[in-house]
């Protein structure tokens, strides 16, 4: 009997019962526990279950996911840049302020488009939110965010092709009014989104020819308007 | 009065022409360049040329769909080493064309001379152009045929030749970012001032004629905003009625131009910066003659036919720093294999050319 007493007590005289207990509560400080993984979305609980992330840094990036789920900004739109840092096992404290920024540029881009009327039927799918909070982070202006989202409002499904094609355009030397300019002229017309990689083959063509690249830029713009298309407008330009 | 309403009619001629040129204006471009070339044979010294230029180039849309286009260039050659001999070359071209019911339609001729009155030879070279596409069923498919032609007439020589090519074309468009193209073409080349000769090496007052097939295939993918890749391959075949003299032998060579051959070529265009562009190129080309003996390099003729092997690579940057200004640099070089020393070498060309733009 004094035996079994011995076996269960330590040599501190602590119960082993005690100390049971005691670990069972320390659970959820050295990881997640199944409520919590449940709380937030399935896979970003797969995600953070198979990341080198201490258990602290964890908590941290479920309660910014939570809070992120909690003004409307869905696991989805979060779990790229976390399946980015953990790919590349960067320090935790750089996936939190990932994370952070991202719901920062998230909510700012929301907000922006929201400002179109026509911004929420745009912020449906979510793809296009994503390319908008993206749009910012390449260091885009609200207004230049603005002016685009209400080009693309009625055709959503022009708004990240047309941004994709303002940000080429502009980071190749375009001026940022021609830029748009040329990108609302892109939309309005009936060019298909897939399309639009040719009107930068069009502009690197009148570059090559040594015109004067923004009056071409406009006259594109103009001949778009009028309903020419692509490949009217390049025999117009360009032998 | 008469004066009054004369001058009223003259402007209101004016007024829409230069209105016209106002909304359209024309790309001037002045342009200075020099060349050096290197390599082995003739090519053994060093041959530097320098050209001024002013190029002109106006289009106008037309109607709906349609365009016009005019174009003209003059310029001026010299060699340094050659005694400073100036050459002349003038070029007006025009092009027109619409795409009335959707299809391309298109119709351009230009005509390249020297006046022949400085230290060049006179030379006309007229060339005409005529193309038709009809989109078949949806985008991706466009059937349509071209005749093209061109006249190389010139005051001193003999080699004279009038072409004349029909080809019939299918264009694929799978996406809006790749198109292929397949010509199939036939062509009759005239030699106004080429004789075939007889057995003893007299000319006749038989011309020479020449009947080409080619089948050519292209492609032009844009792989990114500012990236394009193109690649080009074609193969065809000569079937000529000349013949060739050969002095050494005292033997008339019949079929001496038939022959078969073929080429390939890529080609990468990137443009990383509005500033700065680039084109990378990569070709070769092959021929086997039929009937015409290679000839070594004492001046006999071979058994075996003639047969070479040649590749072409070049790299232009051009570049500018504000739009209006452009220097363009090019480096190629050429290489050639062949059984017969006068078809084989290699010859190295960099020019570097800084244009204007008015």
């Amino acid at each position: 009997m004094a035996r079994l007493l011995r076996c269960d007590t330590l040599a501190g005289g602590l119960p082993l019962r005690a100390l049971l207990f005691a670990l069972l509560l320390l659970i959820p400080l050295t990881g997640y526990s199944e409520d919590a993984y449940g709380a937030v979305n399935s896979e970003v609980a797969e995600v953070l279950r198979h990341a080198r992330i201490d258990s602290a840094s964890e908590i941290v990036i479920g309660k910014l996911f939570l809070e992120a789920e909690s003004v409307g900004i869905s696991s989805e739109l979060l779990l790229p840049r976390l399946q980015e840092g953990v790919s590349k096992s960067v320090d935790a404290s750089l996936v939190i302020e990932a994370l952070r920024s991202e719901i920062t540029y998230l909510t700012a881009a929301r907000d922006i488009v929201r400002r179109d009327p026509e911004g929420a039927l745009l912020l449906e799918d979510q793809s296009n939110w994503f390319r908008a909070a993206n749009f910012l982070r390449a260091g885009q202006s609200e207004a230049t965010l603005l002016v685009l989202t209400r080009a693309c409002a009625g055709r959503p499904e022009c708004f990240r092709p047309a941004t994709l094609l303002y940000l080429s355009i502009s980071e190749w030397g375009i001026e940022e009014a021609l830029s748009l300019e040329l990108v609302r002229a892109v939309v309005v017309s009936n060019l298909h989104p897939t399309a639009y990689p040719e009107v930068t083959a069009l502009l690197s063509d009148v570059q090559r020819a040594h015109m004067d690249l923004p009056a071409a830029v406009s006259q594109i713009a103009r001949y778009l308007r009028d309903g020419r298309s692509l490949r009217q407008i390049a025999r117009i330009l360009r032998r | 009065m008469k004066l009054v309403s004369k001058r009223i009619i003259l402007a209101g001629l004016l007024l829409p022409i230069a209105t016209l040129v106002w909304a359209n204006a024309p790309l001037v471009v002045f342009v200075g360049s020099t060349e050096i070339t290197a390599g082995s044979g003739l090519a053994g010294v060093v041959t530097p040329e320098i050209s001024a230029a002013v190029d002109l180039d106006w289009r106008v849309p037309t109607g709906q769909s349609g365009y016009a286009a005019l174009w003209s260039s003059i310029c001026l050659e010299t060699a340094p080493l050659d005694g400073f001999l100036l050459t002349d070359r003038e070029t007006l071209g025009f092009e027109i064309g619409g795409f009335p019911g959707g299809v391309d339609l298109t119709a351009s001729s230009s005509i390249t001379a020297s006046t022949g009155l400085l230290d060049s030879a006179a030379q006309v070279e007229p060339v005409w152009c005529v193309t038709g596409l009809v989109p078949v069923g949806r985008r991706s498919l466009s059937l349509g045929a071209e005749y093209s032609g061109t006249y190389r007439w010139r005051e001193s020589d003999t080699i004279d030749r009038v072409e004349n090519r029909l080809a019939f074309r299918t264009v694929v468009e799978p996406s809006f970012t790749a198109a292929y193209q397949c010509d199939l073409i036939g062509g009759l080349d005239l030699f106004p001032k080429t004789y075939l000769s007889d057995l003893v090496g007299t000319p006749t007052t038989e011309q020479r004629r020449d009947c080409v097939l080619l089948a050519k295939f292209s492609m032009d993918i844009l792989s990114d905003y500012f990236t394009r890749w193109t690649a080009e391959a074609s193969s065809g075949a000569r079937f000529s009625n000349a013949n060739r003299y050969l002095a050494t032998t005292g033997a008339l060579e019949t079929g001496s131009e038939n022959r078969i051959f073929g080429s390939v070529a890529a080609g990468l265009s990137l443009s990383p910066a509005r500033s700065l562009g680039i084109d990378l190129s990569l070709a070769a080309d092959a021929a086997q003659y039929l009937d015409r003996a290679a000839i070594n390099e004492s001046g006999e003729p071979l058994l075996a036919s003639l047969a070479y092997l040649r590749s072409v690579a070049g790299i232009t940057v051009d570049w500018s720093p504000n739009g209006r200004f452009f220097l363009v640099g090019t480096i190629s070089t050429v290489g050639a294999i062949a059984n017969d020393p006068l078809y084989a070498g290699w010859s190295s060309t960099a020019g570097l050319s800084a244009e204007w733009r008015l």
